[in-house]
């Protein structure tokens, strides 16, 4: 069993590295989208600082909207999916190992970048350990997330804005628990609540989306 | 390769009763009721649209059945969905391969996901199975310089993967060459001799000696 899931973990990952153009996408979005921010908005340090926690978290948001697609998509298109649906396996435990590998091509980059261009904006030392840890706990969400809403669209042939439609709202209590949480901490209040909040959501979306998921994608192959 | 291999041990029966299948509005097929027993073929035959493909996804429960069920072992599949894709193997309409993953990748991952009864790691006998599908020298080749041929042989090849004792095979002789028709008809014949069953659409005639095959003609029932 656990087998199934390494095995979908590293295929996920070789077809990640054999694209590489595709892997870059979601992190130079991500970083374009910050990078732009002051220049729109004035290099004023003052007022960056304040609004980077939301505007790096917005970013991470988008990002992950504009990469979804492909956690389903095209093992639909060559009929990898009925295969892994008809097999021996447990589907959700497929997803699951299907979640974590789009967390890894997608997510992890904007975590370890996104500290980064917090320095940039002039976000405090205190600031950028706690956005780093809101982005390490927050991005497995919004993969987790965007799997059920992926599975449910994937059966339609323009799902799109359907799927930004239905999964954004689902975001913003991440967006809010993440960016008050920073927010917070720059201005020198405890983090505990917000972070306790963004790990429960967590444990709440990898214990229960690959499920979700699973019923959907049965759903959208039919 | 296929002489020395001891019969299914446990080959049951596949009855349909009372199948009907409704698409955008029209019933594609009705009332279909049939069962097939071990050592026995099953050829769809039918215009194009008549519901074949429908039909034997409906037969690995990949498409819900409007009205009727499938049953294997007189329990219906949905209910023994693992016992049942354990003893299923299915060769769809696209290949279920991966273009970016190497032949020998793409057969890995079938094997774990059917559960097979080979290692992965069995060197030798991922290299009897390429050999006899005729790909032994393309073990490293991507399967997106694969020929449309060699692609439908990599993936028949997952049928020989695990003990499974019911083959569902949608059109299983396009683009393939003679060698590859004789290869496969070969390969339906031992999977009958051993007591298995087989479900098979094609428009070319599949020549398969001391046999019983039946005939179902969806057009003509439509």
């Amino acid at each position: 069993m656990f087998q199934a899931f390494f095995i979908i973990l590293q295929r996920d990952l070789t077809l990640a590295i054999r694209h590489r153009a595709e892997l870059m996408n979601p992190v130079l979005f991500f970083v374009l989208v910050v990078v732009l921010f002051p220049l729109g908005v004035g290099a004023e340090m003052s007022i960056l600082e304040k609004i980077a926690p939301g505007v790096i978290w917005i970013a991470a948001l988008l990002s992950a909207l504009l990469s979804l697609d492909r956690i389903f998509r095209t093992d639909m298109e060559d009929g990898s999916l009925e295969q892994m649906l008809i097999s021996a396996q447990p589907m959700s435990l497929l997803i699951l190992a299907k979640i974590i590998a789009h967390w890894m091509i997608t997510g992890l980059p904007v975590v370890l970048v996104g500290p980064l261009l917090a320095l940039f904006l002039g976000l405090s030392v205190d600031g950028i350990e706690t956005l780093f840890i809101t982005l390490l706990v927050g991005t497995p969400i919004l993969s987790a997330i965007g799997s059920v809403g992926v599975a449910l669209t994937v059966g339609l042939r323009r799902g799109g804005v359907i799927l930004s439609l239905l999964v954004l709202p689902l975001y913003v209590p991440v967006l809010i628990f993440a960016s008050q949480a920073v927010g917070a901490a720059a201005a020198g209040f405890p983090t505990v609540a917000p972070v306790a909040m963004l790990s429960a959501l967590l444990l709440l979306a990898l214990s229960l989306t690959p499920w979700a998921a699973s019923s959907a994608l049965k759903m959208s192959v039919s | 390769m296929f002489k020395t291999l001891p019969d299914y041990t446990n080959s049951k029966t596949l009855s349909v009763k009372k199948l009907s299948i409704e698409k955008q509005d029209r019933w594609l097929f009705q009332n279909i009721s049939f069962e097939l027993q071990p050592k026995e073929v099953l050829h769809l035959e039918g215009e194009n649209g008549s519901g074949k493909t429908t039909l034997l996804r409906a037969l690995c429960g990949l498409t819900q059945a409007d009205e009727g069920d499938v049953f294997w072992d007189d329990i219906s599949i949905q209910q023994s969905a693992y016992d049942y894709h354990l003893q299923l193997s299915y060769l769809g309409h696209s290949d279920g391969i991966k273009q970016d993953l190497t032949v020998l990748e793409n057969l890995r991952v079938a094997m774990v996901l059917s559960r097979s009864i080979y290692k992965v790691s069995d060197k030798q006998i991922l290299g009897d199975i390429l050999k006899s599908i005729g790909l032994e020298d393309k073990d490293d080749t991507l399967a997106f310089h694969l020929s449309a041929g060699q692609r439908r042989r990599l993936a028949f090849a997952r049928c020989l993967l695990n003990d499974s004792s019911l083959w569902i095979l949608d059109e299983p002789l396009t683009a393939l060459d003679t060698k590859g028709i004789a290869f496969i008809e070969s390969a339906i014949q031992a999977h009958i001799e051993r007591g298995g069953l087989a479900v098979i659409t094609s428009h070319q005639p599949v020549n398969i000696k001391n046999v019983r095959c039946t005939r179902l003609n969806l057009s003509s029932l439509a």
